[in-house]
């Protein structure tokens, strides 16, 4: 009987580092403590109204750096990859840490699970809701954005808010936090971050624009959450003793 | 209550030498959490404003006039009412929501957290962006009254982006959501509304609003970085739930 508990403890213990590691269900909120989104973020503008027409315009100005740096760096953004690697390795210079699940096991974590819950209990929520479509999508514009060969399945997807930039913003208001200092380019990062995906032409300026909004109030849930609380403890930690010894 | 009436019987109170309570509000203006060298240097992080008469202000131009087209109904008589002019007054509107009396005297950790985190939005984040820019304001670029005409002198000559109002709104907003989550949704409608009813008073583009909104959130992160701002926090959240009447 102990022998089978042990191997059971272990399984469990082994598929705990598995859920950080590929962190598919790491939360913080629940149901109870997450926001109704509906009721704090503005709907999408409608088809046809001034504010769409704004986002037209703003589509067409992001059409106009293709091919620029500017339109490379909407690229690397664009990519999602494993560990959510090219958002994290872009606040490199910015945080002073490289943040990925060995180097940073702590700080990880807590990303991990804060950009999940932006997700399931906001753009997820948000894009059920209004199913908008993409501006490549409305506009007729296939093959016109930063990555093609991704259209096909964006296709299907819907618009509003922007998922990339609720985690991009996100991202960087919880890392202008823990290393305040440094502030000004975490959160321009961030910014820049959401910014990619309309130059990329895969979201409206609205959609980018209230994701960043969205990106606050899940902030603000997050910190009348215990479990987000502690983690960021043991996060602010670990930067501590990493950051210093590398300043 | 009749502005000039309230305007004199300040003066008068002060004349007569309670000097204690002009000291008071003067001073409770001046506290703060940040420095300049410790807050987000938001008039570079936030985006350029649309140039008056540019395609993308178009947008703006169009919600003043929605706005105009508002005088005589509901949505304008609380537009003039969101147009607050003290501290004391924002907390009047948000005690609305929050269900207990926010004042120096009923709740004076909350009005210290509150005061302090305004201060460094307004004194570090609105007042040198606005300075950056020196933007007209709509009323003025149009040559059109506002919701509380009596406000229009002081606000002809420029400041328009961002707007202060919706940075104290949206900071209320979410400082008052850490502190009683259960209430998130009310706190943060009625944050997202009162700066609607700048655009709506004509004293503020829409993009004056939005970018306020996440000047706001810029800020709010930073506060999370500094020592006193969460000791002060936690006990605005004591204080709150000893007041509260609702379990």
């Amino acid at each position: 009987m102990k022998k089978y508990l042990l191997i059971a403890f272990g399984f469990m213990l082994a598929a705990g580092s598995l859920n950080v590691a590929f962190g598919q269900k790491l939360h913080f909120l629940t149901e109870a403590d997450a926001p109704d989104v509906n009721v704090v973020i503005p709907p999408p503008p409608e088809n046809g109204s001034e504010a769409a027409k704004r986002d037209e315009f703003y589509y067409y100005e992001g059409q106009k750096m293709r091919d620029t740096a500017r339109w490379r760096v909407a690229i690397y953004d664009a990519v999602k990859g494993n560990n959510h690697h090219n958002l994290l390795t872009s606040f490199e210079h910015p945080f002073g840490l490289m943040i990925n699940p060995e180097d940073t096991p702590q700080l990880f974590k807590l990303i991990r699970g804060a950009l999940n819950d932006v997700e399931t209990y906001g753009t997820s929520v948000l894009k059920k809701q209004y199913k908008r479509y993409r501006p490549f999508v409305y506009l007729k514009q296939s093959g016109k954005t930063c990555e093609p060969q991704k259209e096909l399945a964006y296709s299907v997807t819907y618009s509003y808010p922007s998922a990339h930039s609720a985690r991009g913003m996100l991202t960087a208001l919880i890392l202008a936090e823990i290393n305040p200092q440094r502030s000004n380019l975490i959160l321009e990062r961030g910014y820049e971050y959401g910014r990619s995906r309309v130059i990329c032409g895969f979201h409206w300026q609205s959609d980018v624009e209230n994701s960043r909004l969205l990106a606050g109030v899940i902030y603000s849930a997050l910190h009348g959450n215990n479990a987000f609380l502690k983690q960021l403890k043991k996060a602010k930690d670990e930067f501590k003793s990493l950051y210093e010894s590398k300043k | 209550m009749n502005r000039m009436l309230l305007w004199g019987v300040t003066l008068l109170v002060c004349a007569f030498g309670t000097a204690a309570r002009c000291a008071d509000d003067k001073q409770d203006l001046s506290t703060h959490y940040l420095t300049l060298q410790g807050s987000p240097a938001v008039a570079w992080l936030l985006p350029a404003p649309p140039s008056l008469g540019s395609p993308d202000a178009a947008y703006d131009e169009f919600m003043f006039f929605e706005g105009q087209k508002m005088q005589g109904t509901k949505r304008w008589d609380l537009a003039r009412e969101q147009a607050t002019e003290t501290p004391q007054e924002v907390h009047q509107l948000f005690s609305k929501v929050l269900g207990i009396t926010i004042s120096k005297q009923n709740t004076p950790d909350i009005y210290k957290l509150l005061m302090a985190s305004c201060n460094d939005a307004i004194k570090y984040g609105t007042s040198i962006t606005k300075r950056r820019y020196y933007k007209r304001r709509p009323f003025a670029y149009f040559d059109k009254h506002t919701c509380r005409p009596e406000e229009e002198a002081s606000r002809r000559n420029g400041g328009s982006y961002p707007s202060g109002h919706t940075a104290v709104g949206t900071t209320v907003g979410l400082l008052l959501s850490e502190i009683a989550p259960e209430k998130r949704n009310e706190l943060m409608s009625l944050a997202y509304e009162f700066g609607q009813s700048r655009v709506i008073c004509g004293y503020h583009w829409q993009s004056d609003v939005d970018n306020a909104r996440l000047m706001a959130i810029y800020f709010y992160s930073v506060l999370h970085g500094n020592k006193d701002f969460i000791s002060d926090l936690a006990k605005a959240k004591k204080e709150y739930n000893s007041k509260k009447t609702t379990p």
